[in-house]
């Protein structure tokens, strides 16, 4: 019973990551040019991130063809707890006030494997939300990709979310080198 | 195109735009976290732990050591580094203190803001007095009563190198002119 049962799932299994594969295609497809570029803080988060405020850093919003999924995800933040968020924002402003990247690990951490050793995760202390970002010419920028809701202590999926902002930060890398050569 | 990046791109097709977020940003209330004492005290909590930490690594000095210059328990020392105690400015002197730092508690208007510098990056470091064109040398200040205080002048005399602070001769009758060296 039990093998036949796996038998089963097998084909269906092959067939999920053909019609997976089949969208990535089309969504890849169906964008040819993409369009990265930086967002300012818009002017409905002022009340979280002040332009001037004990500001070292200033902070932008990777946009990737007209999709911000860093502002995407604060908002999601935003209409589910609203305490976690203030802590989130908290270790947001502190990060921008500083010079280097913060020290204490409740309150940010860097990747751990090679490729997301550029990542910087911002915690919510004693919280479930995580920003990712990464700095940008040091000591001027720090660019917000993704974000990620801690629900568990699932390291798989908060690793993927890891990978995502290093993948869109070399996105971003390339785009900047391509627009600094044409210059 | 490796399959880490098609993935990316499937998964940004599926959230809105960014003028769909901005949209229903303006429908939420966004919390004005600048008029809530709370949250700027905890700020200022970890800027002071985060300065401290950072002067521990400078020093190298751990949490032992740290306590040790305290005269208080490696405990003691982790609960402020946790953020788990609470902070007077008389806790952060002895911290900045003991660790050889300078410290600045200012309350200002939003258009200012407040910087910590390396004198050395504005070139400054120790020719302070050399990039205004001026010697370290001397400088005179006039004792002013405090009630007068609006009405006072100060400017530097480049030409003599002395740093003048100067009141109109009929408003400081009576009063001693106090000498300070700046080079010794």
């Amino acid at each position: 019973m039990k093998r036949s049962k796996i038998r089963a799932a097998k084909p269906k299994k092959a067939s999920a990551a053909k019609s997976r594969q089949g969208r990535c295609k089309a969504a890849v497809a169906s964008r040819p040019n993409l369009k990265i570029q930086l967002l300012d803080v818009p002017q409905e988060l002022r009340q979280l991130i002040p332009e001037v405020s004990e500001t070292e850093h200033k902070l932008y919003f990777l946009e990737i063809d007209g999709t911000s999924p860093a502002l995407v995800g604060l908002l999601d933040i935003l209409s589910k707890d609203k305490a976690d968020l203030e802590k989130l924002m908290r270790n947001v402003r502190l990060q921008l006030g500083l010079r280097s990247a913060i020290r204490a690990e409740a309150k940010a951490r860097w990747g751990g494997r090679e490729s997301q050793r550029k990542i910087l995760e911002i915690k919510a202390t004693r919280g479930s939300s995580r920003l990712f970002v990464f700095f940008s010419e040091p000591g001027r920028m720090i660019v917000a990709t993704n974000t990620y809701w801690k629900a568990s202590n699932n390291k798989t999926k908060q690793n993927h979310a890891f990978d995502t902002a290093a993948k869109l930060r070399e996105m971003y890398l390339s785009e900047h080198t391509k627009r600094s050569k044409a210059k | 195109m490796n399959t880490m990046k098609m993935e990316l791109m499937e998964w940004l097709e599926n959230m809105p735009s960014t003028k769909e977020v901005l949209a229903e940003l303006e429908q939420i209330d966004v919390p004005d976290l600048d008029h809530d004492p709370e949250f700027v005290a905890d700020i200022l909590k970890g800027m002071a732990t985060e300065d401290i930490l950072r002067a521990m690594e400078e020093e190298g000095v751990n949490r032992s050591g740290l306590a040790e210059r305290l005269g208080k328990s490696r405990q003691y020392v982790g609960r402020v580094l946790n953020e788990n105690a609470n902070f007077s400015l008389e806790r952060l002197a002895g911290f900045a203190c003991a660790l050889d730092r300078m410290i600045s508690v200012r309350i200002h208007r939003k258009d200012e803001m407040v910087l910590v510098r390396s004198l050395a990056d504005h070139g400054l470091g120790d020719d302070l007095f050399r990039a205004c064109d001026m010697e370290p040398v001397r400088a005179t200040v006039r004792h002013v009563p405090p009630r007068q205080q609006p009405d006072f002048h100060s400017q530097i005399d480049y030409e003599s190198n002395w740093l003048c602070a100067e009141q109109p001769e009929e408003k400081h009758d009576g009063h001693p002119h106090q000498k300070f060296d700046l080079a010794s």
